[in-house]
């Protein structure tokens, strides 16, 4: 089910990016009265491009998951879409969703619901989780809570009854009872009242959550990129419980023997014995777990390292890796290379406990993102200091260039670094930071080397000549022209300043440090290299796959706008 | 040819301004940007305080644990961070005499004890004023910070501004989150915070007037004009007591970089060109490397590339291109690193490091082969990071020269002639194919700096990246300024030096 919804998604998204986008676009044009008309060339150029298969279907790819991604919150979230409680309805994550597009998480849309306001008595914010349970099962959620009222109730009753007797007793034997003695009767029922309108209440609670009144809807994968799961047993990091080959260690299972006299590199070893079947091989790492194989796991006490092995493969020696704080390992304990089930945290935590695949999915976008911004505005910038030099040519073009010459030979990482390590930047101080250092000057001097040739020709003349404005001239007449060095550039450009981001992360001087980065994983993935490999391949692959098919494009992209020609041998 | 000179000649005279500016930019941000040393101190401290006082209870106030006025100004000065930006520049680059001191010695004391006796008296005097003020700043809850007397802010002063003080008095009572803000306020009245006491200066009425005030202000001066005159005593020849009795001898001096002159390092406490010099081995050999291997796979690859232009060969060797590009090269080690490290899969390459541990102890008992043996091993992993950030802008760049020469007239010519493919191939085209890549050479100078920091923390190779890494992290200003400064020359006299080479071997090239 989820993976058909998942699958309905991605269509949703590619059609939305290459069908609804552009013509929202030029409808979006046509009502500032601006018909886009493309030129002969540059429909030619676009079918070229699309006739080369793999740099077109990367395109698609890439551009669909962009804009599905712009709507993670609504898709992956440790939120629900809605919740649903009587005539009450919120949309926690649409709220997020909101918050970011407006402002980057910090919108003004509240982060939390009141409990009060859905079935769940007090005053703090809703536990979606808890709510998405009494949905799901109201019998079993309000079951335990209601005998308890009732059995509070009974010993309540019985402590009246009681009291009530002791009274009657003093009465009759004529004296007075203590004032203290009353208040007490009183105290207690008044107390039973409550707890009867408790249970009333708990009941009309109920009553809401089994007559379907109440609903919830969770995004498809319902764990955030903020949030740290606490749900799943032992310490973070947790390494993937989907077998995935090559990153996810076969599983296998054993009991612990007892405790062995050698001692190995300085730590304390330990018999262990796999069960029928199954066998143990040397390096493998081992949990143990506390809990048995009925009711499932409990809790982590520590992680072997299978250090020798007897012939049969079934019996070895392991040493101590970690042990939780003060905890022992008991004999016959379970032993096992995965506690998780398989869908628990299908590509493990990070090493506070966050859920990879939302950081994964998180850190695309924010990377996209902030390749998309850096390009985009330091192209900007840079046109229109190239279209300046180019177009007014003398002092002005030999002054810029010089000022570019130098400010190109600044080192940006380092100074980067060195005002990174005081200030924490911001999503958009870092992008501004690139912008001025770095991304505006990549492409000034293409741009200045086509404005000189165009304006010599005889169409900007005749420009020039009818009156037109140099600005006019520039953007209307030249631009289009000059536009091919800009595109072509674009994609390595693109996988550059995502490289940039990815290393300012991995060294810690990047976004901050709660937002979802590929660069901040590496370097969760840096710190635990020996036993968690998970936390650098997973990243590694989601680079590595993005920036591949952006140099695709670019490829492809280069080979239909700006064609070279190569004369073949023979 | 005499146009081309003037241009690289133009281009000379450009790298002093270029450099200047360089230089000045980082200069100003180290300076403006606070966590400069004096501050790295002070951290230092109060977490050493914060520590004693049983793991931080939070009543650390900033303040309380932090070098007293004193000590800043003396570090400050030994830092050179009392002179204005602009100046300490120009110190710095060794066009402006800086202030040099060092201890006097008591051997030259020796030599006069007669004026040394009259400096002590004099100092006593100083000592005695000092003694007086304070005992009176004391007793009346003064504060004296610099050369002004601060009195605490009476009600009747807070008056006139009730608003602004109960909102200071607000942010006092949130506690030290607020403190900047707090002080931040405090300067629109020109207070100032003392521990939690609002302080304020004297007005000239009560420094004029008579009563305690003015007694103080009176002991003060005392104290200033004793200072005074022991300096005045002591400049005849050239030295100066600090205000905790310690005495100087100074000069002022040219002494910056210029001179050769990097200034110590704050973490090794040596001169910062002998640290970097020392790692220049370190850059030398992993640049070398790194060279040797682009060239060694890229050149062949480009070559076979290209005569096989859109065959199978070329488009699945592309795929390989198109990952080295996607993939920067730190992220190849690290993927290495995971990989062959002896974690969960192979374990054929150490984690890190330049050589092991007991290499020279294995080098002086002769055990050669595996010195050989380790150093290879260490040295893989590195390689191949500096490999893949190569790799792909050289294969394509050797591809693509090589197909234009291919299309050239000459190339036709000589297969029109009837020369065998070989010969015209890898003796007429390669020749000239290889000039755009045999320019790289100008940058040789940059194989003494070569090392990206990324691979070098990655792989843990104490290079010249890894100490500039460093340095900024721990603020070591000499250092960070001397790689920077060398770094700068190395770059752009090899742009230059790489477009004479060009400009050399190609006499179809021609710079204007």
């Amino acid at each position: 089910m989820t993976f058909l919804l998942t699958l309905l998604v991605l269509v949703a998204g590619v059609l939305l990016t290459q069908k609804g986008i552009p013509w929202l676009f030029t409808k979006a044009l046509l009502l500032f009265g601006i018909r886009l008309r493309t030129s002969p060339l540059a429909k030619k150029r676009l079918r070229r491009f699309r006739s080369i298969r793999r740099g077109y279907i990367s395109f698609v790819i890439i551009t669909s998951c962009f804009t599905t991604s712009l709507f993670l919150e609504v898709l992956v979230n440790d939120r629900p879409v809605m919740i649903r409680y009587g005539d009450k309805t919120a949309y926690p994550a649409v709220r997020d969703l909101f918050n970011t597009w407006i402002f980057f998480r910090d919108g003004p849309f509240p982060t939390y619901d009141r409990s009060g306001d859905f079935g769940i008595p007090g005053d703090g914010p809703l536990d979606y989780k808890e709510f998405g349970k009494i949905v799901v099962d109201p019998e079993k959620a309000f079951g335990p809570i209601a005998q308890g009222r009732k059995d509070d109730i009974e010993t309540l009753e019985e402590e009246i009854r009681d009291t009530q007797q002791e009274i009657d007793e003093l009465i009759e034997d004529g004296e007075e009872p203590e004032d203290w003695l009353i208040e007490d009767l009183q105290a207690a029922k008044v107390e039973l009242e409550k707890l009867r309108s408790q249970i009333d209440e708990l009941g009309a609670i109920k009553e809401v959550f089994a007559s379907g009144d109440a609903s919830i809807v969770w995004p498809l994968y319902r764990h955030g990129p903020y949030k740290n799961r606490l749900d799943l047993p032992g310490t973070a990091p947790h390494g993937p419980s989907l077998p995935l080959p090559g990153i996810t260690s076969e599983y296998c299972s054993g009991t612990l023997l007892g405790k062995d006299d050698q001692m190995l590199g300085g730590r304390s070893t330990y018999q262990v014995g796999a069960d029928e079947g199954e066998q143990f091989q040397v390096g493998q790492k081992l949990f143990v777990l506390e809990g048995d194989r009925q009711q499932g796991v409990i809790d982590v006490l520590g992680i072997l390292l299978v250090r020798e092995l007897h012939p049969d493969g079934r019996h070895g020696i392991a040493e101590v890796l970690s042990q939780g704080e003060g905890k022992s390992f008991p004999d016959q304990a379970l032993l096992a290379s995965r506690f998780l089930d398989t869908w628990e945290a299908p590509l493990g935590t990070s090493d506070s406990g966050i859920d990879v695949v939302p950081l994964l999915l998180y850190g695309f976008r924010v990377s996209v993102g902030f390749a998309l911004m850096v390009m985009g505005v330091g192209y900007i910038v840079g046109i229109l200091a190239g279209a300046i030099m180019g177009y007014y040519g003398g002092w002005t073009d030999i002054l810029l260039q010089r000022f570019i010459e130098i400010w190109g030979s600044v080192p940006f990482l380092f100074l980067i670094m060195i005002i990174a390590s005081i200030v924490d930047p911001s999503f958009w101080m870092l992008v501004i930071f690139l912008v001025v250092l770095r991304s505006w000057m990549a492409i000034t001097y293409q741009i200045r080397g086509e404005f000189y040739r165009e304006k010599a020709r005889d169409y900007v003349q005749a420009a020039i000549g009818t009156g037109v404005s140099d600005f006019k001239v520039m953007i209307r007449h030249i631009l289009p022209n000059s536009m091919i060095p800009v595109i072509s550039r674009a994609p390595f450009s693109f996988v550059n300043y995502i490289s940039a981001l990815v290393s300012l992360d991995f060294l810690g001087f990047g976004l901050p440090p709660t937002d979802p980065s590929w660069g901040r994983l590496l370097n969760q993935g840096f710190q635990f290299i020996l036993i968690y490999p998970h936390l650098v391949l997973l990243p590694v692959i989601a680079l590595a796959v993005t920036l591949f098919l952006v140099v695709l494009i670019g490829e492809a992209v280069r080979e239909a706008f700006d064609p070279k020609v190569f004369s073949r041998l023979r | 040819m005499s146009g081309m000179w003037t241009y690289f000649i133009r281009r000379m005279l450009l790298i002093p301004v270029t450099f200047i500016v360089i230089t000045f930019i980082v200069y100003g941000v180290l300076r403006i940007t606070p966590g400069g040393p004096i501050e790295q101190l002070e951290n230092q401290m109060r977490a050493a305080a914060a520590g004693e006082a049983g793991g931080g209870s939070g009543g650390m106030d900033g303040e309380s644990a932090g070098l007293d006025e004193k000590a800043r100004d003396e570090l400050k000065a030994y830092y050179n961070l009392d002179q204005p930006i602009p100046l300490a520049y120009l110190q710095w680059l060794g066009v402006y005499p800086k202030k040099t001191r060092s201890p006097v010695s008591l051997d030259y004391r020796r030599e006069d004890p007669g004026y040394w006796q009259q400096s002590q008296e004099l100092w006593g005097r100083y000592r005695q004023a000092e003694d007086v003020l304070e005992e009176s700043l004391l007793a009346g809850g003064f504060i004296l910070s610099g050369a002004t007397i601060l009195v605490e802010v009476s009600d009747s002063d807070r008056a006139p501004f009730s608003e602004q003080a109960a909102e200071a008095d607000q942010l006092l009572a949130i506690g030290v989150s607020s403190r900047a803000q707090l002080k931040r306020l405090l300067g629109t009245l020109g207070w100032s915070l003392s521990g939690t006491r609002f302080m304020r200066p004297l007005t000239p009425e009560e420094v004029t007037g008579s009563g305690i005030k003015a007694e103080l202000q009176k002991q003060l001066e005392t104290q200033e004009q004793a200072y005074q005159s022991l300096q005045l005593h002591l400049s005849p020849r050239s030295i100066e007591a600090n205000r905790n009795g310690s005495y100087y001898h100074f000069s002022h001096a040219f002494s910056g970089i210029l001179q050769g002159d990097f200034g110590r390092s704050f973490t090794y406490n040596e001169d910062a060109l002998t640290v970097i010099i020392s790692k220049f081995p370190i850059s030398i050999y992993f640049g070398l490397i790194g060279y040797l291997a682009t060239w060694l796979v890229c050149i062949p690859l480009g070559i076979s590339k290209a005569i096989r232009h859109r065959g199978a060969f070329d488009t699945a060797t592309s795929v390989l291109v198109f990952l080295g590009y996607a993939t920067p090269g730190f992220v190849a080690c690290l993927l290495l690193l995971v990989l062959l490290g002896g974690g969960s899969y192979w374990n054929l390459v150490p984690l890190g490091g330049f050589r092991s541990d007991g290499w020279n102890q294995w080098w002086e008992q002769g055990q050669y082969l595996r010195c050989v043996i380790d150093q290879v091993q260490h040295t893989l992993v590195p390689m191949f990071g500096y490999l893949v950030g190569s790799f792909a802008s050289m294969t394509v760049l050797m591809k693509n020269s090589l197909l234009e020469n291919f299309g050239a007239d000459y190339v036709r010519t000589a297969f029109a002639k009837g020369l065998p493919e070989g010969r015209v191939i890898y003796v007429h085209a390669l020749r000239n194919s290889l000039i755009p890549i045999t320019a790289g050479i100008g940058h040789f100078l940059g194989l003494l700096f070569a090392g990206s920091f990324l691979i070098e923390k990655v792989c843990n190779i104490p290079g010249m990246g890894l100490l500039g890494y460093e340095s900024i992290i721990r603020r070591d200003y000499p250092i960070i300024l001397a790689t920077l400064v060398i770094g700068v020359l190395i770059r752009l006299t090899g742009n230059i030096f790489s477009d004479l080479i060009w400009a050399l071997i190609d006499p179809r090239i021609r710079f204007k």
